[in-house]
């Protein structure tokens, strides 16, 4: 069956720096595929040589069966940049008429479209207002409409909501869930955690030019991340060495990661390691402001895969 | 390629440069600027009318009772005229350290002392008249000098005139060589007695036309730093705005975008031009002329369009030595400005010194605009500007073909960096 996106042994080097390294992934039809990683992992890279704006060095790149850099393929698909790519004597309206007109859609039918897809991103208010006094998170949604102007059957979306309050971010997530269940496929790269988990299917992990790890969300966290993580917020950031050294003697420090006064705990079974961690704890001396049970994330993964959050980067 | 796509780049340029009010300013607002001060300070509106000298005039002989005195100098230095404008606005002064305290000033152009017995050594001898000329500059000293001495030169011949005649009838009327010795006596006035013709470039004549000469100037300047601007950013802006990727993600050609930049280049330099020489014609008074009957006047937008893709050509070409827009756009209007002025353009080749006029010689943009001042100035026929023709058309060629051939490496190196 022919997939929405083949990459086999993609490679990319800029001077001495490898940014995508022997990478491999196919992207099935009407899915959303999620590249997580760190600033500087290579997602941006990926993306420019899938959208075919950057030759690799080596590999092979389909996109529905046909090499992504001819013009038919393109016309398959469409691409979000992370910066808005937006020009800003025009107005809203122009720039998706603009875009439109690149991808053969021309007069009626283009303004038509770019009005439509103005309205959807709630921007109808500021369509005839030129794009230079639009809001940073105006311009996000923009730039998100201007990637849809041709309907396209692979969406491909860098880093979407970077910069976007909370609140937008997820009118964001409401419209691309309406786009997954419309049957298109969507690559979306993000260093966000939750956007992954929320919008993906299946998501690849990268870090330095690799694909460190790659399957659906939950199954990540079940192969890389514990069952639970006992979070411990400490009353006095000094008690930190203390508490490590508490627990290290009873638990695998490997499994404790600690920041200030926050104690991150991978356990397999929470009920009992949680009772005995806050017994020892309080027979230590150490006083605790709060102790509950949470559920790993991605970021979890990431972690136990590099050692690193992908934030610290 | 389709029509549609490049369609789109030219509106979007037009729209996103006609918007931009310091492009506005620098495209269109400047080169008529320059237009206006040509027009109205360098080339005033009094250009064509003959100066008139202020004269200031001590006459200490006043009451002489001969017929030729100072008082008829003043007479006639009052009625002097040149196609009816007075050539000289006499006063009279009665104290002559005033009058040359006015001269020393530059209040005065000339100030001339008829000394006593002027009159008398004027019908019988030879009469002495001392002229102070103004010297406040060097060009003002030698047409003042020009102007007073023609006419005194003219006063004396007309002078002698009137004393041979007064001789003349001392010789008896039968005496056999009567005609032999006027001859001689006027002869003896001036031996030579030659005739100055004014000569002008035919077509250069007026006013009207030297402005019509500076709106091709104007036209040619702007074409030159305006296209060498749009050509050296085209695409770096096009990165810098960061839409580039998402134009080579789209489903177009190279050469579609390159021709749309192109195009939209060609077509606001062509309404740059249009605007400027309505501006001459209509604000400055350019006299131009344009018969489109006359196939040779169809080389102006022929050479319009030969200079657009030659400027934006090597506009491309500079964006290989900067790194940035705006380096490029900084680098591009000096270098077109100094062209514009270096390479007689703006200026006539002929004010600079031999060794800069080979600039002029060999700058295509020149050959273009020579071509096209030739014929809507000069009036000038197709066999007169052919050379131009040719050596703009080649250069051309030449520039834009390595213009293209940049633009397209450099798609793909902007990405790539």
């Amino acid at each position: 069956m022919v997939k929405a996106v083949r990459v086999r042994d993609l490679v990319k080097r800029f001077g001495d720096k490898i940014a995508v390294n022997k990478v491999n992934f196919d992207v099935e039809l009407g899915e959303v595929y999620g590249l997580l990683g760190p600033n500087g992992a290579g997602k941006s890279t990926l993306i420019s040589m899938i959208v075919g704006i950057i030759e690799p060095d080596e590999g092979l790149i389909e996109i529905f069966g046909e090499n992504n850099r001819s013009v038919e393929s393109k016309f398959k698909i469409n691409y979000c940049p992370q910066n808005p790519a937006l020009y800003e004597e025009l107005t809203g309206l122009e720039n998706l008429i603009f875009y439109s007109n690149l991808y053969g859609i021309t007069g009626k039918t283009a303004k038509e479209k770019s009005k439509n897809l103005i309205r959807k991103v709630g921007l109808e208010e500021y369509a005839n207002k030129p794009v230079k006094t639009y809001s940073g998170g105006m311009k996000k949604r923009l730039n998100l409409a201007a990637a849809l102007i041709n309907d396209p059957e692979l969406l491909i979306l860098d880093e979407p909501t970077t910069g976007m309050d909370p609140r937008i971010r997820r009118n964001v997530w409401r419209l691309l869930n309406d786009i997954r269940n419309s049957n298109r496929t969507i690559i979306i790269s993000t260093h966000y955690m939750e956007e992954a988990e929320t919008l993906s299917d299946r998501v690849a992990i990268m870090d330095s030019g690799r694909i460190i790890a790659e399957g659906k969300p939950e199954d990540l966290k079940k192969t890389y991340a514990p069952k639970s993580i006992i979070s411990v917020e400490l009353a006095k950031s000094e008690d930190y060495s203390k508490a490590l050294e508490t627990l290290g003697n009873r638990l695998n420090p490997k499994d404790i990661v600690a920041k200030e006064n926050f104690l991150r705990i991978y356990v397999e079974d929470s009920d009992v390691t949680l009772s005995s961690v806050a017994f020892e704890l309080f027979k230590a001396g150490i006083k605790i402001i709060s102790i509950r049970v949470t559920k790993p994330t991605l970021e979890d993964v990431f972690l136990r895969l590099t050692g690193r959050r992908i934030s610290e980067n | 390629m389709r029509t549609s796509v490049i369609r789109a780049f030219v509106i979007k340029d037009l729209k996103e440069t006609f918007r931009d009010k310091t492009a506005i300013f620098w495209m269109i607002v400047w080169p008529l600027l320059w237009l206006v001060l040509t027009a109205y300070i360098f080339i005033p509106p009094e250009t064509n009318a003959p100066r008139t000298m202020n004269i200031g005039v001590i006459n200490y002989d006043a009451n002489s009772e001969y017929q030729l005195n100072g008082s008829l100098l003043i007479d006639v230095l009052e009625k002097a005229e040149y196609n009816g404008i007075k050539l000289f606005n006499v006063q009279i002064y009665e104290n002559e350290t005033l009058m040359l305290e006015e001269v020393k000033r530059g209040k005065l152009d000339a100030g001339l002392v008829i000394p006593k017995g002027f009159g008398e050594n004027l019908t019988f001898y030879q009469a002495n008249l001392e002229v102070y000329v103004s010297a406040t500059n060097i060009q003002a000293f030698q047409i003042n000098s020009f102007m007073l001495n023609t006419f005194l030169d003219e006063f004396s011949k007309r002078v002698s005139n009137e004393k041979i005649d007064w001789m003349l009838k001392f010789i008896p009327e039968n005496y056999v060589n009567l005609d032999t010795v006027e001859k001689f006596l006027r002869g003896v006035i001036k031996p030579i007695n030659s005739t100055f013709n004014k000569i002008s470039p035919e077509k250069l004549i007026s006013r009207e036309a030297w402005i019509g000469w500076y709106t091709v100037g104007a036209l040619g300047m702007t074409m030159l730093y305006s296209g060498l601007n749009m050509g050296s950013v085209a695409l770096m802006e096009e990165k810098q705005k960061g839409c580039l990727p998402k134009i080579l993600a789209s489903p177009i050609k190279p050469s579609e975008l390159i021709a749309g930049k192109v195009l939209s280049g060609v077509i606001i330099l062509s309404l740059i031009s249009v605007i400027t020489i309505v501006f001459g014609i209509g604000v400055c008074g350019a006299k131009i002329y344009w018969n489109p009957l006359r196939i040779e006047h169809w080389i102006v937008p022929l050479m319009l369009l030969v200079l657009a893709l030659m400027v934006l050509g090597l506009g491309s070409i500079l964006s290989l030595v900067t790194k940035s827009a705006k380096g490029a756009s900084n680098l591009s209007t000096s270098l077109g400005l100094l062209l514009a002025f270096l390479t007689g353009i703006w200026f006539p080749k002929e004010w600079f010194p031999k060794w800069m006029q080979i600039l002029a010689d060999y700058s295509p943009a020149t050959w273009a605009i020579e071509a096209i001042r030739r014929v809507i100035v000069f009036e000038a026929n197709l066999t007169e500007i052919i050379p131009y023709i040719f050596g703009a058309l080649m250069a051309t060629l030449i520039i834009f073909i390595a213009g293209v051939i940049i633009y397209r490496k450099s798609l793909r190196s902007y990405l790539e960096k």
